[in-house]
């Protein structure tokens, strides 16, 4: 693994507005970033993230099992206890999960280590998917980069044909997700994209403008009753809101389902670590009243329970403590082993690696100018080298 | 190799936007009847058939039908006892006088194949009074959505968004979305 610096497209921004990337530059910096790119052995791809992502994706079924059958655990995950029959229900009925992402701490030499799984509202897919695919192709035949060289990115391939096979209760599959975010409604946009393509009816509407009929189903704004909907809103605040008691009677099958809402919890690190302490992919990870805890020594991560890019983590080193700031952390904290992001001369990269239908997919590399991955990191495309 | 083998955006992206937008132009046939025996006679559809969109026209008709918050108003859009309560009331609004909600009584039904292939649809239709008292003329059947499907019992073609089955009136909206202002905007991880 290393990190190379090129010269980036003169026309890359209107490629990807042509290509509908329209959140492409972020407070006036540039998100995609290609004056540079990650560059690994297919060794490195397929023993050191895809075999891994694999394996942590069972282990992350597994924990679901445990946690759903822990009342302290529910309590724990701030699950609201109005909630737990339902979420164990979407679990029983093993309601299918479309998509995740696991980010990794890797360097190229030891083994990817989990700093956490985005289950439930992963983003950044598009442009792992897409424009960084289009970068490759278009690289290759510029002859900037050699024939034969490869990306993991068969992502698309396989939201299509994961789409493709999905069984609806009607015959639309809605989308939806919060107003004002170019990142969130791109990311919809794209996984609507890929719906269609894999032969489904869709239907976007944004969260607030969902309704409900009088026998408690949800409703877009034909009135059509939605039957199963994407949604890009995390469940704790789902079930916080006023809607929430709909849920159980809606008969409304959601990606991602409810039981997501145990593994994009920061309170699954410890619970791994607790069910396969030792494992190579995981960081020693504990609840803050955990005795244990102390087996971290004086370097460590505070991370909320539920908490989104980087928000209110806590970095504490011999050199001081560093704390984003932000609104989360209401629920509570765990503590992880401080493993620093790799510097690549000066550059933090962590690794996202993607997880669609139950199968490793694909990575997006987004780097930083310091240690917390935050959403000001930058995506860099990566490569596998011939 | 292992990335994909071929990447294509039908929405996304300057060229795929006038893709989108020409579906709803098209239209499908479906036969709008108010009993079975309007449907057989037509010799397009078999008895089973005809028999089959009229009970699932019925079990929608149930969870579709337009709700108003008394019998008032439900009969002011639909006739003088065109109307009658709603399945969903409770026995306690049911019986305070007029309490609950009211839906208009179905008047017809509208058949078709799904789209997607398939079997048959069925829907249930209303007959909205005329706007003026004395007016001449019905003004037709209507879907539950109120969009005009026919003027009388027959086959005919409607846009195929007029035929999308099993709606609901919306009662609520604005139930979801209360956190992101919250939170800050976003929900990305």
């Amino acid at each position: 693994m290393r990190r190379t610096a090129l010269t980036p497209r003169p026309d890359w921004r209107a490629q990807a507005e042509e290509a509908g990337f329209e959140f492409h530059t972020f407070d006036g910096e540039p998100y995609w970033d290609e004056s540079a790119c990650y560059r690994f052995s297919l060794e490195q791809i397929e023993r050191d993230i895809e075999a891994p992502t694999q394996e942590l994706t069972n282990l992350c079924y597994e924990a679901v099992d445990f946690i759903l059958g822990n009342e302290e655990l529910l309590t724990r995950f701030a699950i609201p206890e109005a909630h737990w029959a339902y979420v164990r229900q979407s679990w029983q009925r093993r309601d299918k999960d479309l998509y995740g992402r696991f980010d990794f701490h890797y360097d190229g030499k030891g083994p990817a280590r989990l700093y956490e799984f985005n289950a439930d509202t992963p983003t950044g897919l598009y442009e792992a998917s897409v424009f960084q695919w289009l970068w490759l192709e278009d690289l290759i035949r510029l002859g900037t980069l050699p024939k034969g060289t490869d990306q993991f990115n068969s992502i698309q391939e396989h939201l299509v044909d994961g789409f493709g096979a999905m069984e609806l209760g009607g015959p639309t599959l809605h989308f939806t997700a919060v107003r004002d975010s170019a990142e969130d409604r791109g990311t919809t946009a794209y996984l609507e994209d890929c719906a269609r393509q894999g032969g489904l009816a869709t239907k976007f509407l944004f969260i607030d403008e969902i309704g409900v009929d009088a026998t408690g189903r949800f409703t877009d704004l034909g009135d059509q009753a939605i039957t199963n909907l994407f949604k890009l809103y995390p469940w704790e605040w789902l079930f916080r809101e006023d809607f929430a008691k709909h849920l159980p009677n809606s008969s409304t099958t959601f990606y991602e389902p409810a039981w997501k809402a145990v593994l994009s919890n920061k309170a699954l690190l410890p619970v791994l670590w607790h069910l396969f302490k030792g494992h190579p992919n995981l960081l020693p990870s504990f609840f803050e009243d955990d005795p244990e805890m102390e087996s971290l020594g004086k370097e460590y991560v505070r991370k909320p329970l539920l908490g989104r890019e980087g928000a209110n983590i806590q970095l504490v080193t011999s050199d001081g403590t560093r704390v984003a700031p932000g609104p989360y952390g209401d629920e509570g904290f765990i503590r992880q082993a401080y493993a620093p992001l790799p510097g690549f001369d000066g550059h933090y990269p962590v690794i996202g690696s993607w997880i669609v239908m139950g199968q490793p997919c694909g990575i997006g590399v987004r780097e930083e100018n310091n240690p917390i991955t935050t959403n000001a990191a930058r995506f860099v495309p990566h490569v596998i080298e011939p | 190799m292992k990335r994909s083998h071929a990447i294509r955006l039908v929405l996304m992206g300057t060229a795929a936007l006038s893709l989108a937008a020409c579906d709803d132009n098209d239209k499908i046939e479906v036969g709008v009847f108010e009993t079975v025996e309007q449907c057989t006679v037509t010799g397009q559809y078999s008895q089973s058939q005809c028999e089959q969109a009229v009970t699932t026209a019925r079990v929608e008709h149930q969870k579709v039908a337009p709700r108003f918050a008394n019998r008032q108003e439900c009969e002011a859009e639909f006739g003088d006892a065109k109307c009658t309560p709603a399945p969903e009331n409770t026995s306690a609004q049911a019986s305070s006088n007029g309490g609950g909600w009211f839906m208009p009584v179905m008047m017809g039904y509208m058949m078709g194949r799904m789209m997607g292939g398939g079997g048959m649809m069925g829907q249930p239709l209303y007959r909205p009074q005329p706007a003026t008292a004395g007016a001449a003329g019905a003004t037709g059947f209507s879907n539950a959505r109120g969009e005009t499907v026919a003027r009388a019992p027959g086959v005919t073609r409607v846009a195929a968004a007029t035929a999308v089955p099993a709606t609901s009136p919306t009662m609520a909206r604005s139930g979801f979305g209360s956190s992101a202002s919250r939170f800050g905007g976003t929900t990305a991880t």
